[in-house]
Order: structure tokens, then C-alpha cells, then sequence
């Protein structure tokens, strides 16, 4: 008789690899920061300051210490739950972070959704056979193919002249008005910028998945009993896709919460993005890693959740 | 699905033209309806910066728009303008009301403050705000960057609530200007906090600041600041943060924002013509600082002392650059004034030495000519023994080749790069450009791991330049030139009391530089900001700030003001 595995072994081996990850992050972000040279300080460049000076101010933040004692420093505040503190902003890690990871999430989640819809209809105007008008097909294909070759930059900067600048429907910049952190009308364009090549990426994947549809049984079947090609399109082609729609989605989502620097650059949207490059740039350490573990765990749920649409894509008949 | 390119054709034709519609609308133009806009105060001046201030602390600070906004909170002693008296730096009173010399003790001025000065928590502001103040500066367990001179202050006495006499450690014609540099802070609030704990507190939570302004509000997006002073022209200062240096120009062309500084200098010409630009004297300059010693010998044999430096120079001099008549030669073929006409639109000036960039302390006399001259470059090089073979400088097996070190980031510092290695090598020299990441680049300077490197350094508004030439900064790794020769005439400098007898010394410490020529300056830009179409307004932008004397900023035109 086969031994039940206690319910939590499963719990337990997740969260030991996800440690063992954060682990192998942290440490290849010191080491890339240490190969790469210099300190926050040494990078400051105003030869107004004396040596003096300099070694006073790399002392006050700790960065006249060896490597060796700064890793360890450095892993001693991680194994105590804190971040360590951040020279270019002047505040402790966890006080930066919140914010930004708030924005980049909310802008990953929307660009993602706003990706689902717009490819949604973009199938449907690739598919020969789901009932879109010819007009409406040649306009998607057309359309399909430049947002394949537009990146996310170019569109953010058109619609940032276009629809902000000159016809004034959306704000031009930040992630919300006073006061607030994300408001729904500052989402608007950067999510655009992001979905519409997104979109065009998820149709590429999805139109191959959905092209075998037709010479399956039940899809004969349905259209034999009369149901029009737009219903079945609508209402069981595309529930089919979901698993895989949602696998594509686990693998992307992280990396599109984990910042969109050139999106946030453009629109003013400070999200992690800016914060990483901001951290790289500026030899910041503590930020460096602070957000580099976000961006792992968000990449580890992402990869779960993938990996959890695996057996619905096996009895789907996708893949083995 | 056939391809189609006729659908292609059509659909970039409606893109086309959308993207050639009118132009933007301005602030004129009321915004759409989803633009929730409810009307501002008066003379709320909405600005573009591209970073936030990192702390609202001046003695904690590293970045530049903290300093800015630093300025804007906390007092100096004195107004410091931006033009010279008598060879120093203007000081009008502000929190000094008044100051004299003492006969005794020697070296001594006593300050006299206002009376009736408050904080921003109605606590009185004294000379023990001063003195406290004084002693932060002078700690050598705070950061602080500023004050060239640590031990500029030898003492002080508190005489009375608003009265200080400060003793300076040598007599100066800028000791109260260098004393000037640092904002006075609240003692019996900063001293709430330890030292220690400076970098880590909340700033911004409980200010006690003495203004013009105050900060209302500050996020990593925005931030807005409020007069103290119900009679201040500009009551509000809302800022953005826009990293982006194009959607700041964007935006002030469109009129979202009235003002911002750090737009796109590749943008000269177009903000020239579009937006109201506000050239402003900057004391930013940008040279080749030429490397007197074999890139190697540097690290191979790092100098303890100034006569070590010496011996390096002597013993490992640099194969084709330790010659001052090589240094010499190469300066004279480089056509800069073209480079100004090309790249700065002659938005920029080409000074003849460190002490003519900014503030001009020797516009008293005809500049040298600087013009191209490859006859002499020519002479000069055969003099240093150089030949010319096949249109290629050589002198024995050596060629006349080089390498130019440079850090990423800027298409100005290329487009001059290339132009110089074009003018050298039509001249029969051969120049290698380095562009590399500014970590390598900061590492390859210290260790003079260069032949000439490309810096731009901030100079200060007072003739001394210790950081740039000292050898003792040459020691310490931050000297770029490596160069001791000038050091012993810029020490007098720091000591020098009268005005005539500086000008002098400038006189003697320019040609001693021409004719060692260290550095080949390139430009000294000028800054610019921006103010948006139709604002009419009083800005007086300038090297100590872009928001210099922000609180007599006058809006003078009453549609101006949203």
C-alpha cells in the first residue's frame, strides 16, 4: 500500500527551494555588483571632494570595509528579515520597495489583462473560420503583423504624443494624482504600451493552438448541429486556449511586474523598473538585491502557477 | 491569410497622418473633461525635475536636487550672488545682517543676525543655531562633502543671542564666502537625532525648516513645496519627476509643466525656438586632461609622497605625453571654437583657463588666443623631437598615437570625441577613442590607467581648485592630472588677502598653466532651462541653483498663472 505523504512535505519543499533561490539571487547580485566595481560613492563624481572627505563618507556608510565583511554584513541583515539600507534614495530598502512593487504590479496585471482581451480579438480576426468579416481579417492580420515589429517603446512614446499630449484623454505622466499610489486612469496608457506588442506575441503562440481546432470531432460535430463559427469561436475555442493562454501568461507576468523600464521611463512611472536600473547604475547593493528578490519571487510564483496549467494542457491533449 | 500590402500601405497612412495632426494643444486649451482639474491657487509654479531630492537633510545629502531643495528650506548666512566684487564672489546679508572685522584676535568677523528670526515651529533662530552648525560641519564623522577647507574655522565665541565672532585658521579674501557654503540647521531639532542616526530619519515627517518654503508633500513622483511667507510671488512649487529628458521637454512645450532645467542638450536649437530658454552661467567644464606618466607606471609604483610623484614622472614619464610641447601642440590643432559653433550652437563658451570658466576672474584682461594654429603645433612638435613620416607624426620607432578615455552616456561627450580624433588625425595623429561603463572608467582614472581622459568637473566659485591640481589630491587618487608643478602657486592662492595681489597671482598661475597645459579645456557649457510658451515670469536661474532666489521670482504677466 502506498505511503500517504504528510500534507505539509509538499509546503515544506516548496518554501526550502524558494529559500534556497532567494539564497542563490542575493549572492549573485553581491558578487555581479562586486565584480563590477566601485561603490556608490566612489561613483560619485565631484572632484570637490578631498580624499579625505570621501574615505569619511564611504566609512559613514559602510563602504570602507572589505568585501569579505560587507557579505557578511550583508547576509547577517537578510537572515534577520531586513533589506539594509539604500544610499542613492536614503532610506532603509523595505521603505523603498512597497511603492514601486505596487505600481509595477498593478501596471504587469493590467498590461497582462488589457494583452488577454486585445489578443482575444485579434484571434478572432485571424482565424479564418470564426466568423469575423473579410474587411475586419485583412485589417487584424495587418495590424498583427505591425505590433509584432513594434516595440513597447515606440508605442509609448505615440501614445504618449497622440492620445496624452494632443488630444488630452489620458494624464501624461506618474502612476496616480496626490496622495495616492496607482489610479486607473494614470494605467491607461502605460498598460497599453505594454499589451499591444504583448498581444501580438500571445496571438502568435495562440493561433497554431487554435488552427487544430478544426478538424477535431466535437468541433465538427458543433458546426454540423448548426452553431455559427463566431459561438464556437467565442464560446469553446477560446476555453480551450486557457490553459495554455495561462501558461504563457505564468512565464510573462513576472517579468512584467518585475518592471518595464523603458515604459516607466517614458510615462514617469516609478515603478521597479527604474528602481533596478537606478540600483545597477548607482552600485546600491541593498536595492540591488531588494529588488532582485522580488523580481525572483515573482518569478517562482509564476513558474508555479505555469507549471500547474502543465496537466490541464496534458488532458487537454496539447502536450504528452 | 494572403499578405496584403495594400491594407499594410492604408494602415500606416491613417498612422501617418494622425501623427502629423496639429500641434499639441497648450495650457491655453482647456484640458478634456476626464482631467480632473480643479482650479490652483495663484502663482502656483508647476516644475519638471528629473530626480526626487534623496533627503531632506543638507548635511546627508548627495545629489544634486537635494541641494536645490536643501537651499530652499534652510538659510545660509549670507545671499551669495552669482557675480564678483573685487574678485570674490558677492555676499548680500540674509540671516547676517551685518558683519565687521575685529582687530583682535587676528583673522576674526563678527556676524551679526537679525533679530526676530523664527523656525518653522516658532523657536527662535540664534547664533547657537550658528555655532551648532559649525560644529557639524566640522565633524569628521559626517559625510558632508562640502566645505573645501575643514579646518577653515579655528574657533568661535557666541557673544549674544544674535551675535558670533568667528575666528578663520588663515586670513582669506573667501573665508566668509567658503563659510557661506553650508545651510544653518535648527540645533534644537537636529540634536533630537544622533549623528549616527541622520541617514536613517524621517526628514521630512517633522521639518523644522526657516524657508522661503517648506515641503507639503513628497512622494517618488511628486512633491510640492509651500511659501512660508504669504507675501512670496510664488506661493506653490509643484514638481514632478520625470526621468526622461525628451517627456520633460514634452511636457513643457505642451504646457504642462511652466519650468524645468536638465532637457535634452542634443535639443539646443529645438528649445531655442520653441520654448523660452534660459541660458544660465554654469561652472561646469569639460577637458582632456593629458597624463604626464606611462598609463602602467601608476599602480605599478602608487607614490606615498609628492617627491615619489616626482621620481614617477621622471623615471616613467608618459611616451608621447609628458612633453608640455606636446600637450602644447595638440591643443593648438584642435579647432574648438568649431566644436562650440557645431555641438552648443555657441551656447557655450571656450575659456582660456580654469580661472576665466564662470565667474571670470581675469575678464580684466584680453584672453590669450586660443585659435587653431597647426604651424606652431608643427614647430612645437619638432622642437620635442616629433617628425613627420608620410603624413604621420613619429619620433624614432614612437607614433604619435593615443588613446582618449571616456565614460557612456552622453551624445554631446561623443560628437566631441569624434570631432577631436578627426582633427588630430588630419594633423597626422592617431587617437583611440575608449567609451567605457563609468565604474571602469572611475577605476582607469584613479589609477592613471589612461593617456588622456575626458572629465567634466564642477569647479567652485573660488579660484582655488585645490581637488583638481594638488598633488596631495594627485596622492589620494582624485587628481586627474597627476600634475604638482602648479601646486605650490595654488596654495597661495588659499592665503591670498588682497584683491589686486590675487589677480596677480591668476596672472601668473594662467601662464604657468598654458605653458604646462595640463588640461585642454573644451568648453565650459552653459546651463539651460525652460520656461513653457506664453509664462511670463521674472526667473533668475544660476550656477548655485536652478531655483536660485526662487522666493523673488515674479509672475508678471497675469494670464500666465494657471
Amino acid at each position: 500500500m502506498k505511503r500517504r505523504l504528510p500534507p505539509w512535505r509538499p509546503m515544506f519543499f516548496f518554501f526550502g527551494r524558494v529559500l534556497l533561490l532567494f539564497w542563490m539571487v542575493a549572492n549573485l547580485a553581491f558578487v555581479c555588483l562586486h565584480v563590477a566595481g566601485n561603490n556608490p560613492v566612489d561613483l560619485y563624481l565631484d572632484a570637490r571632494l578631498t580624499p579625505e572627505q570621501r574615505e569619511r563618507i564611504k566609512a559613514y556608510y559602510g563602504y570602507d570595509q572589505s568585501a569579505a565583511v560587507r557579505y557578511q554584513r550583508f547576509m547577517g541583515t537578510l537572515v534577520r528579515g531586513e533589506l539594509g539600507y539604500s544610499f542613492t534614495r536614503k532610506k532603509a530598502v523595505a521603505d523603498v520597495l512597497p511603492k514601486p512593487m505596487l505600481r509595477s504590479l498593478a501596471l504587469g496585471v493590467c498590461a497582462c489583462a488589457g494583452a488577454v482581451f486585445i489578443a482575444c480579438l485579434l484571434l478572432w480576426t485571424r482565424q479564418p473560420r470564426a466568423g469575423a468579416p473579410r474587411w475586419l481579417q485583412r485589417l487584424g492580420y495587418a495590424l498583427h503583423q505591425i505590433l509584432l515589429v513594434t516595440p513597447s517603446f515606440l508605442i509609448a512614446v505615440l501614445l504618449l504624443q497622440w492620445v496624452a499630449v494632443r488630444w488630452r484623454w489620458f494624464p501624461l505622466y506618474g502612476s496616480a494624482g496626490a496622495g495616492g499610489v496607482v489610479s486607473p486612469s494614470h494605467l491607461v496608457l502605460p498598460s497599453l504600451a505594454v499589451a499591444l506588442p504583448f498581444s501580438a506575441y500571445l496571438v502568435t503562440y495562440l493561433q497554431e493552438h487554435l488552427a487544430n481546432h478544426y478538424q477535431q470531432s466535437w468541433y465538427l460535430s458543433a458546426r454540423g448541429r448548426g452553431i455559427s463559427e463566431a459561438r464556437l469561436f467565442w464560446n469553446h475555442q477560446l476555453r480551450m486556449a486557457v490553459p495554455l493562454l495561462l501558461q504563457i501568461i505564468g512565464l510573462y507576468l513576472p517579468a512584467l511586474c518585475s518592471g518595464v523600464l523603458i515604459v516607466e521611463n517614458i510615462f514617469g512611472w516609478s515603478g521597479m523598473g527604474l528602481i533596478m536600473i537606478d540600483a545597477v547604475t548607482g552600485r546600491d547593493y541593498p536595492l540591488l538585491v531588494g529588488a532582485a528578490l522580488w523580481s525572483a519571487w515573482l518569478t517562482t510564483l509564476g513558474y508555479q502557477f505555469a507549471d500547474s496549467q502543465r496537466r490541464r494542457l496534458v488532458y487537454t491533449g496539447v502536450t504528452a | 491569410m494572403r499578405f496584403s500590402p495594400v491594407t499594410h500601405a492604408a494602415l500606416f497612412l491613417v498612422l501617418f497622418t494622425l501623427a502629423c495632426g496639429p500641434t499639441p494643444s497648450t495650457q491655453e486649451t482647456p484640458p478634456a473633461a476626464n482631467e480632473k482639474q480643479t482650479a490652483a491657487p495663484a502663482h502656483t509654479l508647476k516644475i519638471g525635475m528629473r530626480f526626487p531630492p534623496d533627503i531632506l537633510n543638507p548635511y546627508i545629502s548627495t545629489n544634486e536636487n537635494g541641494n536645490i531643495i536643501n537651499q530652499l528650506l534652510f538659510p545660509s548666512l549670507f545671499h551669495e550672488l552669482p557675480t564678483l566684487k573685487d574678485s570674490v564672489p558677492r555676499l548680500d546679508p540674509y540671516l547676517v545682517v551685518s558683519h565687521r572685522r575685529l582687530e583682535t584676535p587676528a583673522n576674526t568677523h563678527e556676524l551679526k543676525l537679525k533679530s526676530g528670526l523664527t523656525w518653522s515651529d516658532g523657536t527662535p533662530l540664534t547664533a547657537e543655531d550658528v555655532a551648532y552648525t559649525l560644529d557639524i560641519q566640522q565633524r569628521d564623522d559626517l559625510p558632508w562633502f562640502g566645505f573645501t577647507q575643514k579646518n577653515l574655522v579655528a574657533s568661535y565665541q557666541v557673544i549674544d543671542e544674535t551675535t558670533i565672532a568667528i575666528t578663520f585658521s588663515n586670513n582669506s579674501l573667501y573665508n566668509l564666502v567658503i563659510l557661506n557654503e553650508g545651510l544653518i540647521v535648527p540645533k534644537h531639532h537636529f540634536s533630537k537625532v544622533p549623528v549616527s542616526e541622520w541617514a536613517k530619519h524621517d526628514w521630512q515627517q517633522d521639518q523644522v525648516v526657516y524657508g522661503p518654503y517648506r515641503v507639503a508633500e513628497l512622494s517618488d513622483e511628486r512633491m510640492t513645496l509651500t511659501a512660508r511667507d504669504p507675501a512670496t510671488p510664488i506661493q506653490e512649487v509643484s514638481a514632478v519627476f520625470i526621468r526622461n529628458r525628451e517627456t520633460l521637454f514634452t511636457l513643457v512645450k505642451s504646457g504642462d509643466l511652466d519650468y524645468a532645467w536638465n532637457l535634452p542638450q542634443e535639443r539646443l536649437t529645438d528649445i531655442a525656438q520653441e520654448l523660452q530658454p534660459l541660458f544660465y552661467r554654469d561652472l561646469f567644464v569639460s577637458w582632456l586632461a593629458w597624463n604626464p606618466l606611462h598609463p602602467s607606471a601608476y599602480a605599478q609604483n602608487t607614490p606615498q609622497t609628492r617627491e615619489d610623484l616626482r621620481q614617477l614622472k621622471k623615471n616613467n614619464p608618459h611616451p608621447v605625453l609628458a612633453d608640455a610641447r606636446v600637450r602644447r601642440a595638440l591643443t593648438l590643432v584642435l579647432d574648438r571654437a568649431n566644436y562650440l559653433s557645431r555641438i552648443w550652437h555657441n551656447h557655450a563658451d571656450l575659456p582660456a583657463s580654469p580661472w576665466r570658466a564662470g565667474l571670470g576672474y581675469l575678464d580684466h584682461l584680453s584672453p590669450p588666443d586660443d585659435s587653431v594654429n597647426l604651424e606652431q603645433a608643427a614647430e612645437l612638435l619638432t622642437a620635442a623631437g616629433w617628425r613627420k613620416v608620410d603624413d604621420r607624426w613619429q619620433k624614432g620607432d614612437q607614433p604619435l598615437h593615443f588613446s582618449l578615455l571616456c565614460y557612456q552616456g552622453s551624445d554631446l561627450r561623443n560628437n566631441y570625441l569624434q570631432l577631436i580624433q578627426a582633427d588630430l588625425q588630419r594633423f597626422g595623429a592617431t587617437v583611440k577613442l575608449d567609451v567605457v561603463e563609468v565604474s571602469q572608467y572611475v577605476k582607469q582614472a584613479q589609477t592613471r590607467a589612461y593617456d588622456g581622459v575626458f572629465f567634466t568637473v564642477r569647479l567652485s566659485s573660488r579660484p582655488i581648485f585645490a581637488s583638481l591640481f594638488h598633488g596631495d589630491a594627485a596622492l589620494g587618487g582624485d587628481n586627474w592630472t597627476a600634475t604638482t608643478e602648479l601646486d605650490a602657486q595654488i596654495e597661495q592662492l588659499k592665503v591670498v588677502a588682497d584683491a589686486d595681489e590675487l589677480k596677480t597671482l591668476l596672472v601668473d598661475l594662467e601662464n604657468a598653466y598654458r605653458e604646462l597645459m595640463p588640461v585642454t579645456i573644451l568648453y565650459n557649457g552653459r546651463r539651460l532651462a525652460a520656461l513653457r510658451p506664453g509664462l511670463d515670469i521674472e526667473a533668475h536661474p544660476s550656477h548655485l541653483s536652478p531655483l536660485y532666489r526662487l522666493e523673488t521670482w515674479r509672475v508678471t504677466s497675469p494670464t500666465a498663472a494657471p
